[in-house]
């Protein structure tokens, strides 16, 4: 199942400068893959259960999470920096179905389960397939602007 | 005098969040309790009287929905003014907790300011209370 990107560059691009001060921009290479932390969200229909799966490396963690709770980035733990994450695709997701057609009722946020084999990379965005059925996740594979004048 | 605030998520980083956007939004606040889920929310009001609850809907155990039937339905927090923080924008779940009795809404991501405003409004607040706040990294 293919749906428009757009939802989802713009959500993504109104979420990270509201919540974050931080601007993503499309990437030229994945982060490696042992650094990741991802959440995921459901969403669901009648029909099928769609993830949202966010993956962010540490360093982008500890950078959003600092934005996030107006800390310095020595301040935040790893426990604040996942929180932060968790709280990220929930708004993300929230937001998205804000822009969405079909009537998707949104889960919790949640860890994949350990047992679950990673989601094949997606093409770089802008790509087709970033939404697929069933437990394929997204993985938003975008680097942040940190020179931003507005940070 | 300042008010007191019960605020409602599941999420522990949207709680710090909240704090910090309260505390920075210049609201008078003499206390400000949370609560992670309805259930949790209903037990903290057994002994705590709150002017304003403000409450995210998609909770586990007692979500934003049931939370605002059972305060509507006891005479003890039926008048309690609740505001919903939510980070859908669908028209039928807000008509649906406008229904169950909510009285305004606010969309996350959100500002001191417009946190400000909208509780201070909920609240009766003079408009001249309603003045503007600086916003942005730098003010945290």
């Amino acid at each position: 199942m293919n749906l428009d990107l757009w939802p989802l560059e713009k959500t993504t691009s109104e979420v990270f400068e509201r919540m974050f001060y931080l601007f993503p921009l499309q990437g030229d290479s994945p982060p490696p893959q042992s650094a990741l932390t991802p959440w995921r969200i459901s969403l669901r229909d009648q029909e099928k259960t769609l993830f949202l799966r966010g993956v962010f490396s540490p360093e982008v963690a500890k950078a959003m999470a600092a934005n996030y709770l107006g800390l310095p980035e020595e301040e935040v733990t790893p426990s604040l920096a996942d929180l932060t994450l968790r709280e990220t695709i929930n708004v993300l997701a929230g937001n998205l179905l804000s822009l969405l057609a079909e009537p998707f009722e949104l889960g919790i946020p949640e860890r994949p389960h350990a047992e679950e084999p990673s989601p094949p990379l997606p093409p770089l965005l802008p790509g087709p397939g970033i939404f697929s059925p069933g437990d394929h996740g997204i993985i938003l594979r975008k680097t942040l602007d940190r020179s931003s004048p507005f940070l | 005098m300042g008010y007191s605030l019960l605020v409602v998520d599941d999420s522990a980083a949207a709680l710090l969040m909240y704090e910090r956007l309260l505390e920075l939004s210049g609201i008078p606040i003499d206390e400000l309790k949370t609560a992670s889920d309805g259930r949790q929310a209903l037990e903290v009001l057994v002994n705590f009287h709150a002017d304003l609850l403000l409450t995210d809907l998609h909770m586990p155990n007692l979500d934003g929905f049931q939370l605002l039937e059972s305060l509507k339905s006891d005479q003890r927090w039926k008048d309690l003014p609740v505001i919903i923080i939510t980070t859908e924008g669908r028209p039928d779940r807000t008509q649906r907790a406008l229904d169950l009795g909510a009285k305004a809404f606010i969309h996350k991501p959100f500002t001191p300011e417009e946190i400000r405003n909208l509780v201070l409004r909920t609240l009766g607040a003079e408009e001249d209370e309603l003045r503007p706040v600086a916003t942005g990294k730098n003010d945290f």
